[in-house]
């Protein structure tokens, strides 16, 4: 039998590979300018690796797969993109336009409201929270001003950043894995190996469903919006799909842009009717996603009790706002394989003794 | 200072060097075993990025009896000794050296519980192969994934039926 100082050296081994990962990590997640890119990079890797196995199974290799990816998503968004970014443009375009009209529609409506209680209950003759809107939205409106250059130039950041971030990832990103068992002492080695491919796999599952959901009720809400003649039908879609994303507060988020629209767009003054079927849409396209999508696509993959996902969406929010929400799901699914594998290596040791 | 290749030692790919004749090292290791014999040059190139080349120590258990497992060992280099507990204490199953492989059955069975122990009696070279990785090229190269499985199905029957002779001749 072997010395218990191989055990604790061992040990020891596993824990400054831990740390060095953990300070490695630390060092792009910390730093605003990496982390951002790095994250959407490894999101993107996530989404287009099925793409890559589709390919490999069709004979081409691993890099060749990953270049005639690129290609293709190049010409998409050159050519075949281009209509779709048009109209996207040209409906942003229109929205942008008339934003300050909504908000002034709204705050007109809101002074009104405040005049009405204000009349009715004296007591409430202190709260101004029209003017607190309007400073809000001022305040909002020159943080846009003087950080829109810094925005633009973190957005081109990210557009020629996070496609090297992917195409390394997807080339390499194994060959950096092995590199990093490598350094794993051979007790450890098989369990931490099952555990990280498991914990992978569960991150990368969630990640393509909720990218799939985002995607359908962002159809099904552009479709339902066109259907009851509803304005910027494919952008309030896609900003639907894209905050549905956020788990719990995203499809909320998601329909308020297209119920501020109806409800103060002048353009929309003749169609006082048409809040209702607008907020029809967004509720039956929830009410699909939440019992026919969600179900069928992401809870079957994370298989969390429904109470445990709410504490990790509320914990992920507490800690890191929506990031931290978005992210509070894939964690709490690689806790649970964490905590699954030792009490199975727990339940087999005391079965052997 | 300069290599036998002319290029300066400190200026040469070391770590690269060293990495690719690991990889060729794999290759050969890999060629030379019955699982892995009907796959192409290609195929067994892209079988060594799939697997992971372990140096173990003498005495250094590569595993335990009952514990969860979830792949092979291809011995690349030196002899590794097989146990198994029975009441009477651990008993040696038998002794085995370069070229040969254990632990498969961990890539088939849902449980994953070794069935024995594997401690190497010199310091061994060992290469894994890991069930995730069987699972990833039976998606991405569906014909390298079918070879494989065919030969580890023809290796299990016969040691069933092997298995299946001895009991035959000790019931005798």
């Amino acid at each position: 039998m072997l010395p218990d100082k191989r055990l604790r050296r061992d040990v020891l081994r596993l824990l400054v590979v831990g740390a060095a990962l953990a300070g490695i990590s630390a060092i792009f997640f910390v730093s605003p300018v990496l982390s951002g890119p790095l994250l959407l990079s490894l999101v993107a890797s996530l989404l287009l690796s099925p793409m890559v196995a589709a390919m490999e199974r069709r004979g081409l290799s691993r890099g060749g797969a990953i270049g005639a990816i690129f290609v293709a998503i190049t010409l998409l968004f050159s050519a075949l993109g281009l209509w779709a970014i048009q109209s996207v443009v040209t409906e942003w375009a229109g929205f942008k336009e008339n934003a300050p009209l909504y908000f002034n529609g709204l705050l007109d409506g809101l002074i009104g409201f405040e005049r009405q209680w204000k009349a009715r209950y004296p007591f409430l003759e202190s709260v101004h929270f029209s003017q607190t809107l309007l400073a809000w939205g001022q305040n909002t409106g020159k943080w846009f001003i003087t950080h829109g250059p810094a925005l633009m130039g973190q957005i081109l950041t990210f557009v020629l950043v996070v496609p090297l971030f992917t195409f390394g990832i997807l080339k390499d990103g194994r060959t950096v894995q092995k590199k990093i068992y490598e350094l794993i002492p051979n007790r450890f080695f098989e369990s931490t190996f099952m555990i990280t491919s498991r914990i992978l796999a569960s991150a990368s599952d969630y990640l393509r469903a909720k990218a799939f959901e985002a995607l359908l009720v962002g159809l099904l809400t552009s479709v339902g919006l066109v259907l009851v003649d509803a304005p910027y039908a494919l952008i309030l879609g896609i900003i639907a799909g894209v905050t549905n994303i956020v788990p719990y507060v995203g499809p909320f988020i998601g329909a308020i842009p297209g119920l501020l629209v109806v409800a103060f767009d002048p353009a929309q003054a003749s169609r006082p009717d048409l809040l209702w079927p607008v907020g029809l849409v967004y509720v039956v396209a929830n009410v699909i996603d939440m019992g026919i999508i969600f179900p069928l696509v992401v809870a079957k993959l994370v298989n969390l009790h429904p109470v445990l996902l709410i504490v990790a969406v509320m914990l992920g929010q507490e800690y890191y706002g929506l990031v931290g929400m978005l992210i509070s799901i894939p964690i709490a699914a690689g806790l649970k394989i964490v905590i699954q594998e030792i009490a199975l290596a727990m339940e087999v040791g005391q079965g052997s003794s | 200072m300069t290599t036998s290749s002319g290029s300066y030692f400190l200026w040469a790919d070391f770590f690269r060097g060293r990495g690719r004749q690991k990889a060729q090292s794999a290759v050969e290791a890999l060629r030379g075993n019955i699982l892995f014999s009907t796959l192409s040059d290609r195929e067994l190139e892209y079988l060594a990025t799939r697997v992971y080349r372990r140096v173990y120590e003498k005495d250094e258990s590569v595993f335990h009896q009952d514990e969860r497992g979830f792949g092979l060992y291809v011995i690349e280099q030196g002899n590794v000794a097989i146990k198994t507990k029975t009441p009477k204490g651990e008993v040696l199953v038998t002794t085995l050296g370069a070229g040969t492989f254990f632990g498969e059955l961990a890539l088939l069975e849902p449980d994953n519980i070794r069935s024995a122990s594997a401690v190497p009696l010199e310091r061994s070279v060992l290469i894994g192969f890991f069930k995730p990785d069987l699972l990833e090229i039976l998606e991405r190269k569906p014909g390298m994934g079918v070879k494989l499985l065919l030969q580890l199905s023809m290796v299990l029957g016969k040691r069933l039926l092997e298995t299946t002779e001895r009991i035959a001749d000790v019931a005798g």
